[in-house]
């Protein structure tokens, strides 16, 4: 009977299933596989949630699939780097400017983006964050490819908060617990109800006298703002900047982690973001081929998906 | 008399060598029904089309109210009190009967740069929106996702989208299309009610709701306009016997 609702269970919410263990795992055994310490893979978990959830809005609400949303959080860790250099570091403004970077370059290259739709628009955001990885890796003063160390951490309030990671991490959950709450408002709001409208049925939208693209700008650009408070976080907590973090690799991972946990609901991309990051540390430590291993287990998660989806829908 | 609601001026559309839209000129009185009959294929849903803003013209004027609104986008277009109902309904399929009059409500009436208060909280709107359903008869089923609403109560749905935002013409592209008889009773009984309220183009097939609704009928064939006049002349009309019945007419 147990076994049932266990296996029920698993096949309706394979990603939730999956995660407990791993978790559990990695809390209790974590350091006796070499994963690394629970208070630093926990504050990364929560750093990648929060730009997953932000990229989840979009892309959920807006139907916006973005494949350059690493771009803005890697230009958020750079901004923290720059200032950092310069000898500025409070963290509160730090993240005003990082949000005002990020908003900036995803309203500017939204404002050519947003024009298109489905594949052109995926291929136009990817284009645009390897223009903004191209740029940073040129920049000799911030270690070009090889990138830089951050000489100065963010303080708050002149307190060196982000010094430890189990500060770090509960600093990035309690961004994302504001986030999540805030986004929720959003998605009930005049501007939500329109923003899903102009996505779910655009012909309708237009007829009733709404024009698509103001929308679809400002929760891009809103986005774009969220994920560079993420890297300005990240930053931080790797202590390293490099052009990586902007990376297609990195897009690619967060469109993962919000499709792992399922697109439909908002704490979905936060689910996905913490099995992505749990899983590839946990099969890290325990294989060399943790990559092949990565990809046979989202297979998995998304082929179960895909068989109760459909079985759901002939089902009354 | 004062101006036309609707004033289409020699409007002509071409693909290719096939003439979709010949010529065409005709007008829509304040609070009056016209109605555009013809057989398939002869241009009506094109026509609608190019007046909603969804197509361009190759040439002609389309003027609302005396404005010519030829450049504008369907948005726009619909900013100036134009309201439309799609030949195959077109709601917000996963939002309420409620959320849909709402939001057509938030395009005309308030401000969409409010990100904090809910939507189903403002008091203004949601009265508007159940004003609107009640008016179509589909107070009931405010609560109900528009996915699982009947054809028949998509159509009212519709109607009443476009009613709550105070149009000053309606755009129906065959609103009996699909329903049945009950259906088409109900739907005619709502029209009926808005006659001599707003002024509607109406494309339709069926006769006999052409004929309980409108004040004037317009026949299209092969694009181009056979003939005009109220339901008592186009009754007797030859070119609407011929276009119906075919050169066998009696």
């Amino acid at each position: 009977m147990l076994l049932h609702r266990l296996t029920d269970f698993a096949r309706r919410e394979p990603t939730t299933a999956l995660l407990a263990p791993v978790f559990i795992i990695a809390l209790f055994a974590g350091q006796v596989l070499g994963v690394s310490a629970p208070a630093t893979l926990l504050a990364r978990a929560a750093i990648f949630a929060i730009a997953a959830l932000s990229l989840s809005f979009i892309l959920g609400q807006g139907g916006m699939v973005s494949l350059g949303h690493a771009a803005p959080m890697g230009l958020g860790a750079y901004v923290t780097l720059s200032l950092s250099m310069l000898g500025f570091k409070d963290l509160l403004g730090v993240m005003a400017c990082a949000f005002i970077v990020g908003a900036l370059f995803s309203a500017l290259t939204g404002l050519i983006a947003l024009r298109t739709r489905g594949v052109y628009f995926i291929m136009i955001t990817l284009a645009f964050a390897q223009m903004a990885y191209y740029a940073m890796s040129s920049l000799s003063v911030f270690g070009g490819t090889d990138g830089i160390a951050l000489p100065l951490r963010s303080t708050l309030f002149g307190w060196p908060l982000l010094r430890s990671d189990s500060a770090t991490a509960l600093l990035a959950l309690g961004l994302l617990a504001a986030l999540f709450w805030g986004l929720s408002r959003v998605t009930r709001s005049r501007f939500g109800m329109a923003l899903r409208a102009s996505h779910l049925n655009e012909a309708r939208f237009t007829a009733l006298g709404f024009e698509p693209l103001p929308y679809r700008l400002m929760a891009y650009s809103f986005a774009g703002g969220i994920s560079a408070l993420a890297g300005v976080l990240l930053a931080n907590l790797t202590d390293y900047i490099a052009p990586s973090f902007l990376d297609w690799h990195r897009s690619g991972e967060l469109i993962v982690m919000v499709v792992l946990g399922g697109v439909a609901r908002p704490f979905g991309a936060i689910l996905g973001a913490f099995a992505l990051i749990y899983l590839e540390s946990l099969l890290g430590g325990l294989t060399q081929y943790w990559n092949l291993a990565l990809g046979l287990i989202l297979l998995a998660i998304v082929l179960a998906r895909g068989r109760f989806e459909r079985t759901a829908r002939i089902a009354p | 008399m004062s101006e036309p609601v609707l004033a289409i001026r020699d409007l002509c559309k071409n693909y290719g060598a096939l003439r979709v839209t010949d010529h065409v000129s005709l007008d829509v009185h304040e609070g009056e029904i016209h109605a555009i009959i013809g057989p398939n294929g002869a241009g009506k849903t094109t026509l609608i089309a190019q007046i909603a803003g969804a197509l361009h013209p190759d040439s002609g004027a389309i003027l609302l109210s005396g404005k010519d609104i030829s450049r504008l986008s369907p948005a726009a277009r619909a900013q100036r009190g134009l309201a439309r109902v799609f030949q195959i309904s077109s709601l917000i399929a996963p939002f309420t009967a409620l959320e849909n009059v709402a939001l057509a409500a938030q395009a005309r009436f308030a401000s969409s740069l409010s990100f904090w208060r809910a939507a189903s909280a403002d008091r203004d709107l949601v009265t508007r929106a159940q004003t609107a359903l009640a008016t179509v008869g589909l107070a009931a089923r405010a609560q109900t996702r528009a996915a699982s609403l009947s054809h028949g109560e998509a159509r009212s749905l519709e109607i009443a989208m476009c009613l709550v935002q105070q149009p000053r013409l309606l755009l129906l592209d065959e609103p009996m299309a699909g329903a049945g008889p009950e259906e088409t009773r109900e739907l005619t009984r709502v029209l009926l009610g808005l006659k001599g309220k707003i002024a509607m183009l109406l494309i339709e097939h069926d006769m006999a709701t052409v004929f309980a609704l409108a004040d004037r009928l317009s026949l299209l064939v092969g694009g181009a306009l056979a003939a005009t006049g109220t339901p008592a002349m186009m009754r007797h009309d030859p070119e609407v016997r011929k276009a119906y019945l075919g050169d066998f007419a009696p």
